[in-house]
């Protein structure tokens, strides 16, 4: 037993001494991108991935190198991947640039603006910030109650009251708005279409009636599943099947 | 057999005939008959003169029935005693055209001026199991080279989509009464269209193996194949109703040499279905080599013209750009050409307008295909050039017809009528030039995932809970042994000060002067004890100044309250009776110091 933890351990040590640090790896990665050899930089971004390395940038760059090469599918899932870990300036924008050459150009349903706030944030902001606003609202809530109860003067307990009262009814929101946006990133609801023509049927058997068709990037909502097949919604609200295998989760 | 040609024979000999009952019946070889036999349906005269029969009236038979033959006259004259008595005979041979029961029109015939009718017969059709006994009785006619049709191609080998004339043409040598083409070729792999002809069927006259045909053209019609390899054309199969004169044959040498002549040739309609030969035509696919992208299998003589309605536009108005292509060859099967639009341009599927011409033998025409653009955003756009391909076939090569490209200014349009455009989709057009960003040149590897774990959630959440739970409980502790009494006292104080100078104002009324200084000291004293929250060891005017002035009691309260507590003291220790007047002005002093600390402390 002991002998076979000893050999396992050296495996891991020859295997890491083998792949060379991450830093390394993805240095090289990003030199093959400048010299316009993306095929060879996605494997080499691909290999950090599969080792464990899932960092913002290496699914930003690697979003990047699928984009080069004319694959905007993966090139949208990359990218959607990175803004779920650290959503930035710079990967939305690129996000934009591949979403304005898709074939599908689905026009979101209008929303309430209150939605749209919600959503906007949940989306674009960083879990850990939705999350430290939300522990920063609760903390100001305790030191309203403590101060409600501390204060002697009266002046001094109405505001404490007040202010209380706000911290609360912000901090249900946020913190409303954070378990949604975890639930989201934990649940991987969104899915992107990897081929470049897909089907959308009415059910989730190949004989179904054929709804309407989707293209290669455009990312869809999964909202149940039956057998091998999903049932997505658009952001345009249409809904149908297609089979598991044309979708990545996002 | 007689025929007609018996009763002029008959007439001639007026032989005077003593006639029995004259009658004119109507009888049918059979009352059942199953589809496709024949049976014999004869009007039979007998009795009478013969000399004075007129007027036969032919029956309608065409509705139910088809006429294979007749009337076939036939007469039997028999005299007897030097009386005549004849009978005659029409006979029609019909085949039913349909399933059911029917009946057999009478016909009429004239008798000495009289008309008589005949009776009518019913006839029952069946699904015919039996064969058809045509052949057996109708007469054979041989028709020999006597009638026949031919199809003609104008050529056997062609590319695809290249033009096939067939031609379809009826020889006859004999008298054509009515045709009509019953079954129409089926062309697989072929597009066809047919040449319109001359309704009035006229013919012409050829010479074949130095016979005289007339000749009529049947059919003509263009065949495109739109798949390779050898295509058959099926024959062509029509039916035609001719008119054959036999010359009767009695055997009766007499009668023969009599009647040989054409006014006693018997004249009977035919009706003969004679197909045409098959044809095979050759489809070869058109050369791969120098195939332009743009061709789509026109095959032919094309020129194209473009034309924008107009060159400037207000956002979200439409332009319409008509392509036409005009020539000749397949035009039917031209395929819309594929636009190249900015994106920012919609554009839908075309509208095809098309004007086929068959002149001079080949099949030409228009096609339109009216696009309809709609620009999204104010600029200037280009539209590259309309392409369409086709292969001519005269120089055998692809030719590629090429339009201008086309530049379209378009303003600003009215933002009302965005129609359909949402800010998503009108953000997107700005990117779509746009390369991305650079890559990023640094990663973190030590920390991954943006996950927050459940644990710190309860514990960036539970430590002010906790915090704020113990600092409650502490100051729970601290009030029940020091604050509890104060705060009571300082919510009390205004109270009891109140009830003593009440108290006070009854001493007064009594005229009890020791006691009401005594009450009203306590009352004044009491309040600022209370109310300030100053230790009973400590209370000095002094003290009291100084409170009041912390807490931020404005001067002239502080003044009222620093003399009532001055007076109040005075008169406590004033030797002897002090003066009603004094005691109730010092009375409502207090009343007013107390008010005026208290609307400043709890402000």
């Amino acid at each position: 037993m002991k002998a076979l933890v000893r050999i396992a351990s050296l495996a891991l040590l020859l295997a890491t001494i083998a792949l060379g640090s991450p830093v390394e790896t993805f240095e090289q990665a990003n030199e093959a991108y400048r010299n316009a050899d993306y095929k060879h930089a996605i494997s080499l971004y691909r290999s950090l991935l599969d080792t464990g390395y899932r960092t913002v940038d290496v699914y930003y760059n690697l979003g990047n190198a699928c984009f080069k090469r004319g694959d905007f599918a993966h090139a949208v899932l990359y990218f959607e991947r990175a803004m779920m870990l650290d959503p930035a300036d710079d990967i939305e924008f690129n996000l934009n640039v591949v979403r304005s050459r898709l074939r599908d150009r689905v026009e979101p349903v209008p929303q309430l603006f209150f939605v749209q706030w919600w959503n906007r944030i949940k989306y674009a902001w960083h879990l850990g910030t939705i999350f430290w606003i939300s522990a920063a609202l609760f903390w100001l809530l305790c030191v309203g109650v403590v101060t409600f109860f501390w204060s002697r003067s009266l002046r001094f307990r109405r505001l404490a009251f007040f202010l209380s009262s706000v911290f609360l009814v912000a901090w249900v929101v946020w913190f409303a708005l954070f378990l949604d946006a975890r639930e989201d990133r934990l649940a991987h609801r969104m899915a992107v279409i990897m081929p470049k023509e897909v089907e959308v049927k009415s059910s989730p058997d190949k004989s179904g009636v054929r709804l309407f068709a989707v293209h290669e990037g455009l990312k869809v909502e999964i909202v149940d599943d039956f057998d091998n097949w999903y049932q997505v919604r658009l952001q345009d609200g249409k809904k149908g099947w297609v089979q598991q295998d044309v979708l990545e989760r996002i | 057999m007689f025929t007609r040609a018996a009763v002029v024979f008959l007439l001639m000999f007026t032989l005077g005939a003593n006639a029995q009952q004259p009658s004119f019946t109507l009888t049918v070889d059979r009352t059942e008959v199953s589809l496709g036999q024949q049976f014999a349906v004869t009007y039979t005269f007998t009795g009478g003169d013969p000399n004075k029969l007129s007027d036969f009236r032919q029956p309608n038979l065409n509705r139910n029935f088809l006429v294979r033959s007749g009337p076939n006259q036939s007469s039997n004259i028999q005299i007897v005693n030097g009386k005549m008595s004849a009978t005659l005979a029409f006979t029609f041979f019909v085949e039913p055209r349909k399933v059911g029961t029917f009946t057999v029109p009478a016909a009429s015939i004239v008798y000495n001026g009289e008309k008589m009718t005949s009776n009518t017969a019913s006839i029952k059709v069946v699904v015919g199991s039996r064969k058809p006994s045509q052949a057996k009785k109708e007469p054979k006619i041989d028709i020999g080279d006597a009638i026949f049709v031919r199809a003609f191609a104008d050529k056997k080998n062609v590319y695809l989509g290249e033009q096939v004339t067939i031609t379809y043409k009826l020889y006859t040598r004999v008298t054509v009464e009515n045709y009509n083409v019953g079954k129409l070729p089926r062309m697989v792999g072929f597009w066809a269209e047919d040449f319109d002809l001359n309704p009035r069927r006229t013919s012409t006259v050829e010479a074949i193996n130095g016979k005289r045909y007339r000749v009529f053209l049947l059919k003509k019609t263009a065949l495109f194949p739109t798949q390779d390899g050898r295509l058959s054309v099926e024959p062509l199969k029509i039916n035609v109703l001719i008119r054959v004169r036999q010359r009767r044959k009695t055997g009766d040498s007499f009668f023969d040499q009599f009647f040989n002549d054409p006014f006693f040739d018997r004249v009977q309609s035919h009706e003969v279905e004679i197909a045409s030969n098959k044809l095979v035509i050759n489809a070869r696919p058109l050369p791969e080599k120098n195939k332009p992208a743009s061709f789509h299998g026109a095959v032919g003589d094309f020129v194209m013209e473009t034309k924008l309605d107009r060159d400037q536009v207000k956002a979200n108005e439409t332009i319409t750009l008509t392509v036409k292509i005009r020539g000749k060859g397949n035009i039917k099967l031209l395929e819309p050409p594929e636009l190249q639009v900015p994106n920012d341009v919609d554009h839908y599927d075309p509208r095809v307008e098309e004007t086929i011409t068959m002149g001079g033998g080949r099949m030409g025409g228009v096609k339109t295909f009216e696009y309809l653009l709609v620009p999204r955003y104010p600029g200037e756009r280009i539209i590259s050039p309309v392409e369409f391909s086709y292969y001519d076939l005269s120089s055998k090569r692809y030719v590629t017809l090429k339009s201008d490209s086309m530049v379209i200014k378009i303003e600003k349009g009215k933002t009302e009528d965005m129609g359909g455009v949402t800010d998503y989709s009108r953000k997107l057009v700005e990117f779509l030039n746009q390369d991305v960003k650079p890559i990023r040149n640094h990663s973190d590897f030590r920390t991954s995932g943006a996950e927050v774990p459940t644990m710190l959630i309860f514990l960036v959440m539970g430590f002010p809970v906790v915090g704020a739970v113990v600092l409650l409980l502490y100051k729970r502790r601290y009030d029940r042994i020091h604050g509890d009494l104060r705060m009571f006292r300082m919510m009390k104080a205004t109270k009891i000060a109140n009830r003593r100078l009440k108290r006070s104002l009854a001493y007064l009324n009594a005229s009890q002067n020791q006691e009401f200084c005594l009450e009203i000291s306590r009352a004044l004293w009491g309040y600022v004890q209370d109310r300030l929250a100053v230790s009973q060891s400590e209370l000095a005017l002094e003290t009291v100044e100084k409170t009041l002035e912390d807490r931020g009691v404005g001067e002239d309260a502080v003044r009222a309250m620093l003399t009532a507590l001055q007076k109040t003291e005075y008169a406590r220790y004033a030797p002897s009776g002090l003066q009603d007047t004094y005691l109730k002005e010092l009375y409502e002093l207090t009343k007013e110091a107390i008010v005026k600390v208290e609307e400043e402390l709890s402000r």
